[in-house]
C-alpha cells in the first residue's frame, strides 16, 4: 500500500459529505416487504433482470434510431391509439378486461403513442393483433418512472387473468391477480400486471414472454 | 417453532432474531432487516450508483441472506454479515452488467434535489441557497467519480470513507483481507485526486490557504479623507 497523500484527508471529507444519509425510500421498503411476503409464504420471490438488462441496453442502442423513427411517425397516432384503447385513457383500472380486447380486435393497426413509448417491431400487437392492443413501450432505464404513469392509466388493460388465455400462444403468461398491461421491455414482448393494491402499496410485475416467472418487480404507492 | 411477539422482535438483539429465524419464526428476519435497511440501502445505493440497481442488489443481498441464514457462523456481527450479503449482491449484479451508467446525476440526486437531502447537513442548514447548491454540486461531482472507479474499489471507500467502518470491519464486509481493503481506498482515492482535481484545488483555495487573489493587508490602510457620514439633519 502507497503512503497517504496529502489529499487523501480531502478526498475522506469529500466522500463523508456524499454519503447518503436519507432512509430507505417508501416504494423500496414496501418492496422489501413484498418479497419477505414472498419469502415467508413459499412463493417465487420477485426476480429482477439487471443482467438481462445489461444486454439489452446495448441492443436498444442499436435499434435507437429505429425507435426515433417510429416516434416521429407516431406523431400523427395518438388520437388513434387514445381511441383504439377503448375508453380506458384515464380510468384503465376501471375498465373492464374484455371491452378493452375486443375494442383492440375490432381496431386498425394503429401507430404507437410517443409520450409512453408505445410500439415496436415484433411486439405482442403483431402477435396477437386482435387480443391485446398495442403494447407500451418500457424503457430499463426509466422503468419505474414509466410504470408509475401506467398506474394511472392510458393503456389497454385487461385482468392478468385472461391475458394467460390470451396470450398462452406465445407462451407468455401472467400467473395472479391483476390488471395487465402489454407491453415490450426493451424490445422484447411482455406483460405488466398491476397487482390488486394492499393497503398504502402496489406491486407491478413485469413478466416476459417466453421466461418463466417475473422478470422485474417494482412496488409504488397505492393509487 | 416459536414465535416472538412484536415487543420481543423489538427487544431481542441481531443475533436472537437470525437465530429465531432460523428456527423457524416468520417474522425474526423481517425485523431484523428493517431495524438494518437504511444503511443497508445506503451502500447498495452507493455502490450501485443509482437506485434501480441499488435495489434489485439489495433485494438479491436480502433474499440470499433469508435463504442462507443458517450458514451464519457467528464469527462477525450479525449487521457484518448483513452488509456482507448485500454488497457481494451488488458487485455480482455489476460484474454481471458490466455497465456503467452514464446520467450525469445519480438518481437519488435527482429526485431529492428539491427536498433538500442532497446536501450535508451543514449545507442544508445553511441560510444561503448558493452555499446549498455549491454543496450539491460537489456531491455529484463526487459520486460522478466514484462512479468511474473499479467496482471493488468503491466498495471499499463506501464503506471505510463514506460510511466510516473501520478497516478491518470492512474487510470482513468484503471478505478480504485488511491489507486488501487498504489497497483498495488507497488507489481509489488516487483515482479519486485525479478525477477531482479541479474540485481539490478549489478547495485549498477555499479553505486550507489563503485565497491568492485577496490576499491579507500587512497592515491597516489608511485614508486621510475624512470618513463619510450620514448628511446632517436638515
Amino acid at each position: 500500500m502507497s503512503d497517504p497523500r496529502p489529499d487523501d484527508d480531502r478526498l475522506r471529507r469529500l466522500l463523508a459529505d456524499a454519503r447518503h444519509t436519507e432512509p430507505m425510500p417508501p416504494d423500496v421498503a414496501a418492496r422489501m416487504d413484498g418479497v419477505l411476503a414472498d419469502l415467508g409464504a413459499d412463493r417465487p420471490v420477485r426476480a429482477t433482470v439487471t443482467d438481462l438488462a445489461s444486454v439489452r441496453r446495448r441492443r436498444r442502442v442499436r435499434t435507437l434510431l429505429v425507435a426515433a423513427a417510429a416516434v416521429v411517425v407516431a406523431g400523427i397516432g395518438i388520437d388513434q391509439v387514445r381511441d383504439g384503447i377503448g375508453s380506458t385513457s384515464d380510468s384503465s383500472a376501471d375498465t373492464s378486461a374484455d371491452t378493452s380486447a375486443d375494442d383492440a380486435a375490432g381496431a386498425p393497426p394503429q401507430q404507437p403513442h410517443p409520450a409512453e413509448g408505445v410500439g415496436g417491431g415484433g411486439s405482442l400487437a403483431s402477435e396477437q393483433p386482435g387480443r391485446v392492443g398495442h403494447p407500451v413501450r418500457l424503457d430499463p432505464d426509466r422503468f419505474g418512472r414509466q410504470v408509475a404513469r401506467l398506474q394511472h392509466g392510458g393503456a389497454a388493460s385487461f385482468s392478468a387473468q385472461d391475458h394467460v388465455d390470451a396470450l398462452q400462444g406465445v407462451r407468455c403468461r401472467a400467473p395472479g391477480d391483476g390488471r395487465a398491461v402489454a407491453v415490450t421491455y426493451d424490445g422484447e414482448p411482455g406483460v405488466l400486471v398491476f397487482r390488486p393494491p394492499s393497503r398504502d402499496s402496489q406491486v407491478v410485475d413485469l413478466v416476459l414472454c417466453g421466461h418463466a416467472g417475473v422478470a422485474r418487480s417494482i412496488t409504488l404507492p397505492a393509487p | 417453532m416459536t414465535t416472538m411477539t412484536p415487543d420481543e422482535l423489538e427487544r431481542a438483539s441481531d443475533q436472537e432474531l437470525l437465530r429465531a429465524h432460523v428456527d423457524g419464526d416468520p417474522g425474526a428476519f423481517g425485523a431484523l432487516f428493517r431495524r438494518h435497511r437504511d444503511r443497508l440501502w445506503a451502500v447498495a445505493l452507493r455502490t450501485m450508483g443509482n437506485r434501480e440497481d441499488a435495489a434489485d442488489g439489495l433485494q438479491d443481498g436480502m433474499v440470499a441472506a433469508y435463504r442462507r441464514a443458517a450458514t451464519f457462523r457467528g464469527d462477525s456481527a450479525v449487521t457484518t454479515w448483513l452488509h456482507r450479503v448485500v454488497v457481494n449482491a451488488c458487485l455480482d449484479r455489476l460484474r454481471a452488467a458490466k455497465v456503467r451508467r452514464a446520467e450525469p446525476l445519480p438518481d437519488d440526486l435527482e429526485e431529492y434535489r428539491d427536498r433538500g437531502s442532497t446536501v450535508s447537513a451543514d449545507a442544508t442548514e445553511s441560510a444561503d441557497p448558493a452555499d446549498a447548491s455549491v454543496a450539491d454540486e460537489r456531491r455529484r461531482l463526487v459520486l460522478a467519480a466514484l462512479q468511474q472507479l473499479p467496482d471493488e474499489q468503491r466498495a471499499a471507500l463506501v464503506l471505510v470513507d463514506m460510511e466510516g467502518y473501520a478497516v478491518a470491519e470492512a474487510a470482513a464486509v468484503l471478505d478480504c483481507a485488511v491489507g486488501t481493503v487498504k489497497s483498495r481506498c488507497s488507489r481509489g482515492r488516487a483515482r479519486l485526486a485525479e478525477l477531482l482535481a479541479p474540485l481539490l484545488a478549489d478547495d485549498d483555495r477555499d479553505g486550507d490557504h489563503p485565497d491568492p487573489r485577496n490576499p491579507d493587508p500587512s497592515g491597516p490602510v489608511g485614508s486621510g479623507d475624512t470618513p463619510r457620514g450620514p448628511p446632517p439633519p436638515a
